[in-house]
């Protein structure tokens, strides 16, 4: 109805008169557009120029146009609904539900099928029948039960493998444990603390090699204090890991070697001051 | 009566030291194995551990973790053996192996004596990165990769192929039959080379450097050592090009080994030699504030 309404209109429009301005007018709009375009825009120059409307008939056309394509719809939809009512006699549905049921006939006749004694053609049958089949004697139409029946089957295969496969991800460490006594090391209960007068004098010594002007305009002394403040935070370092891990021989070994290079460091700070 | 008071308090002190002198030790043995593929490279960040790193021909990594904890008191050492945190598992390409003491919230420190010890077999080509923080390593047989990152921390390699790197700090590294692409930066590191072959480059700051032989695979050796010493070891001293630097240190050489003196001041030293074959490897030691000593054979006892 759109499409016919829109074909409508535009045979309408096309019967329409055309109008022209007056040929006086083009050259008066030039001339304004001229004079307007390097002052105030063609914006203004636009905004100044006359406006032209169609003439009333042509309005009065379009509207006699549409007017009368309202009608022939409406006129339509009138006599479609003036038209009578008619239900289908009570046979005609019968018939419908008898065809329905047709379906259901094949029950009994598919029992009386099973019912019939069964009989095996001869051997030779089948092979002819084998030898008649074109090209692809050999092939066999597999039922889509039977392609479902393997692939659930492959699909079972696979999360079975899947299960049982030796998964580094799903193997939980197993912890066993073991007991059993030795004798207590001399690292046991070595006192690696030292003496803390020891260390008050060992940090003197230090302070005094970094207030001592003469030692810290020597050549050594930034190389100094960094092998200082190095083998201060291994001896920390070694200290720290004695706190969780307890003491034993290595460590304490480390622990002496550290400090055996700290006296040989102090050693070297006190001869410069 | 005063007799028998003096023999009891004797007698508590004993029984005292005798409980003191036996160690509680208890062993938390843990095993994992992993499906080896190519490209998987093998971590592992240990904490005072020993770990023991071995090849075998079996497409598999396997790993034994035991944490141990030894305390005069068995219920001390078996509550403080729990306090060991442990981690293995793979991470895309990766296994991952570590172990670290973790002290939950109100939780006490452990008081027992703590280690873990690891041995892990791997195939001979497996990369191999291993950090340890305190504790020692042993490496064996591994064509591949192999790094190493130590603190504190002795390393022993024997039979390794490949691109080795190393990277120490306080240690001490001893490494027999490794050739290959072999870097070492060491900081505070004795080091102990024998059978070397492949190419050598050596950093070193304040440590002991010896290169006990020289296998006939070597390409070439550069050693940059400061306060250090470096001795280097072999009786075909002879064979070889050198070009040797000391800077506030003495070059010690054997009286046949025609070395040509291009400097020779109190402060620097330097010599080059190039021995009568059209193919040698090149040896270039340069050592500041140390000595260098070159000998044919190494001291079959005693400290050198």
């Amino acid at each position: 109805m759109a499409e016919h309404n829109r074909h409508t209109l535009e045979n309408a429009l096309q019967q329409l008169p055309q109008h022209q301005p007056p040929a006086t007018l083009w050259p008066q709009i030039e001339a304004v557009l001229e004079a307007d375009r390097s002052a105030k825009g063609l914006d203004e120059a636009l905004e100044r120029l006359p406006v032209y409307q169609p003439p009333p008939q042509v309005w009065q056309a379009v509207e006699r146009a549409l007017q009368e394509e309202r009608d022939n719809e409406a006129g339509l939809k009138s006599r479609l609904r003036e038209l009578p009512a008619y239900d289908p006699p009570a046979a005609v549905w019968k018939r419908i539900d008898q065809s329905l049921q047709t379906s259901g006939a094949e029950v009994p006749l598919q029992e009386q099928l099973q019912q019939l004694s069964a009989y095996d053609p001869p051997a030779e049958v089948w092979e002819n029948i084998k030898q008649a089949l074109p090209g692809n004697a050999d092939r066999r139409v597999v039922p889509m039960y039977t392609w479902l029946a393997r692939i659930a089957a492959l699909i079972a295969l696979a999360a079975g493998a899947w299960y049982l496969w030796p998964s580094d991800h799903n193997t939980a460490l197993q912890a066993s444990y073991g007991h059993s006594t030795e004798p207590a090391s001399l690292a046991w209960n070595a006192d690696v603390e030292g003496w803390p007068e020891e260390e008050r004098a060992i940090q003197h010594a230090v302070e005094q090699f970094q207030d001592d002007p003469l030692a810290r305009s020597s050549d050594h002394y930034d190389d100094l204090m960094d092998e200082w403040e190095e083998l201060n935070e291994a001896k920390a370092a070694i200290a720290e890991i004695m706190e969780l891990y307890g003491k034993d021989a290595q460590l304490i070994r480390q622990m002496s070697e550290i400090e055996q290079e700290r006296s040989s460091l102090l050693r070297r700070m006190v001869r410069e001051i | 009566m005063k007799l028998y008071i003096t023999m009891g308090l004797l007698l508590a002190a004993f029984i005292g030291t005798a409980q003191t002198s036996k160690l509680h030790v208890i062993t938390k043995r843990l095993e994992k194995s992993f499906p080896y593929r190519d490209q998987y490279e093998l971590n592992i960040e240990g904490e005072k551990a020993d770990v023991l790193i071995e090849t075998w021909d079996k497409p598999e990594i396997a790993v034994e973790l035991e944490l141990i904890a030894r305390h005069p008191d068995r219920a001390t050492a078996e509550a403080d053996v729990e306090k060991i945190r442990y981690i293995a598992k793979r991470i895309k390409n990766k296994i991952y192996l570590r172990n670290y003491i973790s002290i939950k919230e109100g939780e006490e420190k452990p008081v027992s004596n703590l280690q873990a010890r690891y041995t892990v077999r791997v195939p001979e080509n497996c990369p191999v990165y291993l950090k340890n923080y305190f504790g020692v390593a042993n490496v064996a047989n591994l064509n591949n990769r192999f790094r190493f990152r130590g603190e504190f921390s002795n390393i022993g390699m024997e039979n390794l192929r490949g691109d080795i790197d190393l990277d120490t700090r306080f240690g001490e590294i001893q490494a027999k039959a490794v050739d290959g692409q072999v870097a070492m930066d060491t900081r505070r590191t004795d080091i102990s080379l024998e059978q070397i072959s492949g190419s050598y480059d050596i950093q070193a700051l304040y440590g002991k450097l010896r290169i006990l032989s020289i296998s006939e695979g070597l390409l070439d050796l550069n050693i940059n050592a400061e306060k250090s010493e470096v001795f280097l070891f072999d009786s075909q001293l002879l064979e070889y090009g050198y070009s040797l630097t000391a800077q506030h240190g003495q070059i010690y050489f054997p009286s046949d080994l025609k070395l040509e003196f291009l400097k020779n001041t109190e402060e620097v030293k330097k010599v080059t030699f190039q021995p009568q074959r059209e193919y040698y490897p090149n040896i270039t030691i340069s050592v500041s504030f140390g000595d260098m000593h070159l000998r044919k054979e190494k001291p079959t006892s005693g400290r050198y």
